[in-house]
């Protein structure tokens, strides 16, 4: 039941977005909570009801989000990411092994109800897998010692302290500078070190001089794609009358990607300090950061951010809503992150229009990575010659790169961009093993096979010369202790669970291609279903509404093209 | 602008997308999700193509025409993606075309035919068939293994008829259309407005009216229109043999149609009335107190010999002749040629005497005409729209829908005056709840907020209204705190309520039953027109005074002259020039017609046996649907002699001497005139039953049978006799008719039609600012009968229920009627959801089932008047307005116990 306090509390979510709507999912999170975190579907409706949506809507992104629960979970819930990260890392023994301590297997509870064993996909704790999310908080870094240490813990009702072991390391001169700073959160500390002096300066240009630096930089964009953020803005339409908005792209969830994470968490003055810029450039009086519903704390610190900022006065032009999602990959796209910002489903929209013409409630929309925004104090203090001065034509300024996998030092290292791949893994401490391939951009990119990576240098062009992406620079170490099949079976496993289900290519063409991989690993597989897979890969990339389609169809192409010999032996003799 | 489809030059419309072009060029491009009436969607990715000078594949129905475009649907790498899209689906469905009821007309299918998909290529676990079958509705089935995914029907219900009932569930694969937040189809707040069918692709929502009877193409499709309420849905009536299945809204140029291809579940389901076998198909004499068979002949002998026995006795204004809000125009204009050119008698009416006859009134005399000033399409170019009165969801379904939208999607703000928590009242900026009766008071009071505050147009009153002085005086009586106590609403729901519709831009007025259905009915409406004339909103799109007619042809059958007081086309008997043209046209002595008025029909009932000795009724049923029925029956009983002429044995033929069993709407050919004042054609969609005859070959028989041997006899024959002499209908030919109709007046063949009235001036000249006084209904609560009585209809029925609690579906839905009473009252007698209770007023009692339900507000009771189990109208009070003699069934005083 829902009692007059928390319809209340629903009405104050929903004073903080300009339509009511735009709360149904942070209230959906808010009654769950209030029910030892299990949404009911009477309560659900008493939402709807409130926030004056149907029935079916509120059904619709109640069964959407994954971290909304329709059935029961245990005091503890266990949710451990066996995505690829974490499979390289060691996931799937410490899986095993909670399956056998409990005596459950994944999807059930404890039959005390203490707890309910969960594989999920993809945490954005690539460097620190095995990671085990324990309801909102992460145990990073587990071992099975550590692991039976947590449950032992949690049936004393004690939640361990997380140990995440955390490299940190390459130049850090922008974007991880602060990354070990003791207390590195605070506005004090931030302020000590030239903290909103960016900001302070902008205010004091005009809005077009600002938007010009920006543009001047080539600040090409952080999330993937890399489209340049001074171009992206300047598609918004002059002399409209419509409100602008801006939204911080906090939605970081490629599998090998962990780096908005570190600048959120460590260093959350940076974004806030970026999007006051951004929102000055362009006039955004409201902004939103959409962040991931697993990255719950680091939505706090956030918030007390942003609070501390407004306090100081910093932020007089600009009003910043910190919005969590609830489990959805696809919600990192830019117009689905918009629907779900919106109430809805996060399904991506057709294109054209962009957000920047008709975006978050049909309004002129910017959407721009967190380490994108991350970028913008440097450029403002600094001035676009000295951003230009790191990297090199095919890529400009700082970026974070995320390692994980087989190497030595799993972490996150700033370099600028076009630094080669060799000194990044250098930096991680080397390959651990013999290596097999690496995964540059997250696990959408195409595997490069060893020989394809001694001159590869890490910026958008270079990436796209040698047959991959940057994308979000999220490295994988893959060596010769992994079957390539599994790997493609575990790749197309996530893309599929995480497909939308708007269009026919991706919601039936993922899961044709698991199938078909599945069938190869039980050994009945021939070898037109490898030639199929590949044909599939093909058609589906580029034919979808979204990106996902190409996003599983070109690493699981390069996957058997490359590897082609590992499935060929998998076949019926 | 010219484009080219695989090399074949087509012609295409500007801003057209690629795929509607080549659909209308005659080229096919296989496509599961475009459906032009519920938008783009851009998610199947069957109907990409490659485009000359863009990089990948298109999708044909997202690409916009260019001047010049080549587009290839038929390349290597186009076909691959069709192929895949098509082999996908058919691989995750079950799709057994071989007993499907949508082989033959599947998209699905078409598109694998095309693309020579023998058989699905991948292997992907479908859901078992039994598991996914929704059969819980009666009247639609669901399949889920057959769903595409396409989205259409969850588009079509949350933005075309906004019902907001379907939408999708899960993600990814897993992904299905839900009914609200996961129930089976029939337990959901669906309304069957069907229209989820219509729109679906494949076989996953189909009818059950059709599972297992017929093949796509054993079925005949035929358009006409809707017999049910005023909207005049055009429907395109899908039949077997010579039964009707169900009903489809037309697709052909559906942008220009009232209904723009939607239905509700009346349109849709309910026509199946028509081969009722209750229908009479046989006449009946009454013989020894008994109705019995007889043969046609033996009937209109009968009859004729009835009616001439009393106008010979009594004179021929002893006969009243009751037309037909259901039948044609034409068939309307016989019965008022046969009245005043044969009978000569001038007591001919109808039912808009029960519904819009205080709106004729008091339009009449304020603008000069009663109908209605602008089009339902203008909803959504409204800035305002004010609801009263009028339950639009439930009495007007489709219109209903539009409003909803013009609000949702177009951010029109609404405003509902209304007692009841009706549909419309949950998406309004503001409801307001007024007392019952009370309108009169609070119109005129947001009139006088609106002049103190200068919210008025004082140029549109200058340069188009008259009676000032008189006006400005009379509201001076409306102060707040005295309309408070009449009405219930507070100074500040009235400011708000009237700056808002004063400020807000274009301002339409839509009402009903609750502003007419009153002894001050045509006060309310002039009411109504003061406000829209002191705030200029007559004669403009998006504004205007609308009434909303109920029947299909309840507007024709006043223009036609099915009145006491007109001729056709509102010319006043009373007008010696005016008889004298009609006489002229009739081959008769203008000197033998009455030029007198005649009797209104409550007036007729009153007078029977004393002033009326005969009744000529053709398809009414005031034995159902008049107030105080035990009254009215005791009148009808002392009649010399009735005939009633009707599809089915009513209450009211029971009573009679002569029955006489005619064609239904969709047996028939004839002209019908929606609330819009759009006439349209209705076109037979079956063979009349063996045995019935059309109403107007009856008519002509029976004015043979007085000596009138040439009478017209056929609906172009009457319809060109009646364009001739009814200026406001001289410009519209059945050829005219034919598309998408014609709004009167279109006075040459030349003329567009007008959809917009009183442009340039009133048809009065200038407008009239009625003073008002304010006047309480008749018979409020009091401690006797404390409790306020209104009655109505609901969404899944229709007036007396002669063909709604006929239709399987309808009366499925809703087998019984019952009483809406507030849980606070409810709780006080003791009373609970469902139980039954007895409805006592002065004049009858009723026993029904409680509906426990804050839809009514505390101290009121609402009854639809559908059910002759439960008659509503044995309860209505009889009391009438002065000027329109329309009887108040809105307001009267009840009370209530338990039954059980």
């Amino acid at each position: 039941m829902i009692t007059e306090h928390i319809l209340q509390r629903i009405d104050t979510l929903a004073a903080r977005y300009p339509k009511r709507e735009s709360a149904l999912l942070p209230a959906l999170d808010m009654v769950q909570r209030e029910n030892n975190n299990q949404l009911f579907k009477e309560d659900a409706r008493q939402v709807a009801a409130r926030l004056k949506v149907s029935k079916s809507k509120v059904q619709g992104v109640a069964t959407y989000y994954t971290m909304l629960n329709k059935t029961r979970v245990g005091k503890y819930h266990l949710q451990v990411d066996t995505n690829v990260p974490g499979m390289l890392m060691g996931a799937d023994e410490i899986l095993a092994h909670l399956e056998q301590t409990l005596g459950i297997a994944v999807g059930e509870t404890t039959a005390d109800g203490l707890f309910t064993l969960s594989q999920v996909q993809d945490l954005g704790a690539c460097g620190t897998c095995p990671v085990i999310q324990v309801n909102d908080s992460y145990q990073e870094s587990m071992t099975i010692a550590k692991t039976d240490a947590l449950i032992a813990g949690l049936k004393k009702g004690e939640m361990p302290q997380s140990e995440p072991v955390n490299h940190v390391g390459g130049e850090r001169t922008v974007l991880l500078k602060h990354r070990l700073t003791p207390n590195s959160t605070a506005l004090l500390t931030y302020r000590a070190d030239e903290g909103y002096v960016a900001l302070t300066k902008a205010l004091e240009q005009t809005s077009a001089q600002v938007a010009d630096e920006v543009r001047r930089a080539v600040l090409r964009g952080r999330g993937g794609a890399g489209f340049s953020a001074g171009t992206k803005w300047g598609f918004l339409p002059k002399d409209d009358l419509r409100p602008v908005y801006l939204i911080a792209n906090a939605d970081e969830g490629e599998p090998g990607t962990f780096k908005d994470r570190q600048i959120m968490e460590h260093d959350p003055h940076l974004l806030v300090e970026g999007m006051a810029i951004a929102a000055y450039a362009f006039g955004a009086k409201k902004a939103f950061i959409y962040i991931r519903g697993e990255f719950r704390w680091i939505s706090l610190i956030l918030e007390k951010a942003i609070e501390e900022a407004k306090a100081a006065g910093l932020l007089p032009h600009v009003d910043i809503v910190v919005f969590v999602g609830a489990g959805s990959y696809v919600c990192g796209d830019e117009t689905a992150l918009i629907q779900s910002l919106e109430g809805g489903r996060g399904t991506p929209r057709l294109k054209p229009p962009f957000p920047a013409s008709k975006g978050l409630y049909g309004c002129p929309t910017i959407v721009n990575n967190v380490e994108t925004l991350a970028c913008l104090p440097f450029i403002l203090n600094q001035g676009a010659e000295a951003f230009r001065a790191m990297g090199s034509s095919t890529g400009y300024g700082p970026k974070i790169f995320g390692v994980s996998g087989h190497v030595n030092r799993p972490g996150v290292y700033e370099f600028p961009l076009g630094t080669p791949l060799t000194t990044i893994l250098d930096a991680a401490g080397g390959v651990k093993g013999r290596l097999k391939g690496v995964i540059v951009g997250g696990l959408s990119a195409p595997i490069l096979k060893p020989e394809e990576i001694n001159d590869l240098k890490m910026d958008y062009d270079s990436c796209a010369a040698a047959g991959t992406v940057l994308g979000s620079a999220g490295i994988m170490v893959v060596n010769d202790s992994v079957s390539i099949v599994t790997l493609a079976l575990r790749t197309i496993s996530f893309y599929a669970h995480e497909s939308c289900g708007q269009c026919t290519p991706c919601r039936d063409g993922s899961v044709a291609i698991k199938c078909l991989i599945e069938k190869l690993l039980s050994g009945h597989g021939q070898a037109q279903d490898i030639d199929r897979i590949v044909a599939l890969t093909h058609t589906i990339a580029g034919l979808t509404i979204c990106p996902l389609g190409e996003a599983f169809s070109l690493p699981i192409r390069a996957m058997v093209t490359k590897f082609r010999d590992e499935f060929d032996a998998l076949l019926r003799p | 602008m010219k484009i080219t489809i695989n090399g074949i030059a087509c012609e295409a419309k500007t801003g057209a997308n690629v795929l509607q072009t080549a659909r209308d060029n005659g080229l096919y491009i296989p496509s599961l999700c475009y459906y032009p009436r519920s938008g783009t969607a851009g998610k199947c990715r069957a109907c990409v193509a490659e485009v000359d000078g863009m990089r990948g594949l298109q999708t044909t129905c997202t690409t916009i025409v260019q001047e010049g475009m080549k587009v290839r649907t038929d390349t290597e790498k186009a076909v691959a993606a069709q192929k895949l899209v098509i082999d996908l689906q058919l691989s995750v469905g079950n799709h057994d075309c071989l007993s499907c009821q949508k082989n033959g007309d599947c998209e699905l299918q078409t598109a694998a035919h095309f693309l020579g998909i023998k058989k699905p290529s991948y292997v992907m676990d479908p859901v078992p068939r039994e598991r996914t079958r929704d059969t819980s509705s009666e009247s639609i089935i669901f399949d889920a293994s057959k769903c595409v995914k396409c989205g259409r029907c969850v588009d079509a219900c949350n933005k075309v008829v906004m019902h907001e009932v379907l939408g999708f569930g899960q993600r990814g694969h897993d992904m299905q259309v839900i009914f609200d937040d996961g129930l089976p189809m029939g337990q959901s707040s669906c309304v069957r407005c069907g229209e989820c069918v219509q729109v679906c692709p494949t076989g996953a929502l189909v009818t059950q009216s059709a599972e297992g009877i017929a093949r796509t193409w054993e079925l005949k499709k035929t358009r006409t229109v809707c017999g049910y309420c005023g909207v005049g849905c055009n429907i395109d009536v899908v039949t077997k043999g010579n039964k009707i299945l169900y009903g489809l809204g037309s697709q052909e140029n559906w942008q220009d149609l009232p209904n723009q291809g939607s239905l509700c579940v009346k349109g849709r389901f309910g026509l199946d009335f028509v081969n009722s076998p209750d229908r009479l198909t046989t006449p009946l004499i009454r013989k020894d107190g008994q109705l019995v068979k007889a043969s046609w002949e033996e009937a209109m002998a009968a009859a004729a010999a009835g009616l001439q026995k009393v106008v010979d006795k009594d004179g021929a204004r002893a006969v009243g002749c009751l037309s037909s809000a259901k039948c044609s125009n034409e068939e309307n204009y016989a019965m008022m040629r046969f009245a005043r050119g044969v009978l000569k008698t001038n007591n001919i009416d109808h039912c808009a005497r029960l519904c819009h006859a205080s709106t004729v009134a008091g339009l009449a005399a304020t603008l000069g005409s009663g109908a209605m000033t602008n089009s339902m399409q203008e909803a959504m170019k409204s800035d305002v729209i004010l609801v009263t009165g009028s339950n639009t969801t439930w009495c007007h379904p489709v219109f209903g829908g539009m409003i909803k939208k013009a609000v949702k999607e177009n951010g029109v703000k609404l405003i509902v005056v209304d007692p009841r928590e009706i549909d419309l009242a949950k998406v309004a900026d503001i409801h307001i709840r007024q007392k019952g009766g009370s309108d009169v008071a609070w119109l005129m009071a947001m009139q006088k907020i609106i002049i103190d505050n200068s919210w008025h147009n004082q140029a549109f009153i200058d340069a188009r209204c008259e009676g000032w002085d008189a006006y400005y005086l009379s509201l001076q009586a409306y102060t707040p705190a005295v309309v408070e106590e009449v009405t219930g609403i507070s100074e500040s729901d009235l400011y708000a309520m009237a700056k808002l519709y004063a400020t807000g831009g274009r301002a339409a007025i839509y009402f009903s039953m609750g502003i007419t259905q009153s002894t001050h009915g045509v006060d309310n409406v002039k009411a109504i027109s003061n406000l829209a004339l002191i705030t200029g909103n007559l004669g403009i799109e998006g504004g205007g005074i609308n009434p909303l007619r109920g029947q299909s042809n309840v507007q024709g059958a006043c223009d036609m002259g099915a009145l006491p007081n007109v001729f056709s086309g509102y010319q006043p008997v009373s007008e010696a020039g005016v008889r004298e043209k009609y006489a002229k046209a009739w081959g008769i002595e203008a000197s033998t017609m009455d030029p007198e008025n005649g009797l209104p029909v409550t007036v007729m009932i009153d007078q029977a046996g004393e002033q009326i000795k005969a009744l000529y009724i053709m398809g009414e049923n005031p034995m159902m649907a008049d107030p105080n029925l035990h009254h009215a029956k005791e009148q009808l009983k002392k009649l010399d002699f009735m005939v009633v002429q009707d599809i089915f044995l009513t209450e009211t033929a029971q009573l009679a001497d002569v029955v006489l069993p005619a064609a239904s709407f969709a047996e028939k050919l004839g002209t019908f005139v929606n609330t819009e004042r759009r006439v349209q054609i209705g076109r037979p969609v079956i063979d009349p039953l063996p045995g019935v005859r059309q109403d107007y070959e009856i008519i002509a028989d029976l004015a043979a049978r007085f000596g009138a041997v040439d009478f017209p006899a056929t609906p172009l024959d009457l319809f060109n006799e009646m364009r001739l002499v009814t200026p406001s209908y001289r410009g519209m030919t059945y050829a005219r008719l034919e598309k998408v109709g014609l709004r009167w007046p279109c006075p040459t063949e030349g003329h567009p039609g007008t959809p917009i009235l009183h442009q340039e001036r009133f048809t009065r000249g200038l407008a009239l600012l009625a003073p008002l006084d304010y006047r309480p209904s008749m018979e409020l609560p009091c401690s006797e009968y404390p409790l306020l009585l209104s009655t109505g209809r609901l969404l899944e029925h229709y007036h007396t229920g002669s063909m709604t609690r006929r239709s399987y579906t309808l009366n499925t839905l809703v087998p019984d009627g019952e009483v809406e009473i507030h849980p606070d009252d409810a709780s006080k007698l003791g009373i609970g959801h469902g139980g039954m209770v007895q409805v006592e007023t002065r004049r009858g009692k009723v026993k029904t089932r409680a509906n426990v339900t804050t839809r009514v507000d505390k101290g009121a009771l609402f009854m639809a008047f559908h059910f002759a189990e439960a008659p509503a109208n044995q309860l209505t009070n009889d009391a009438l307005d002065p000027i329109a003699k329309i009887p108040e069934f809105k307001v009267c005083a009840a009370r209530l116990e338990c039954a059980s």
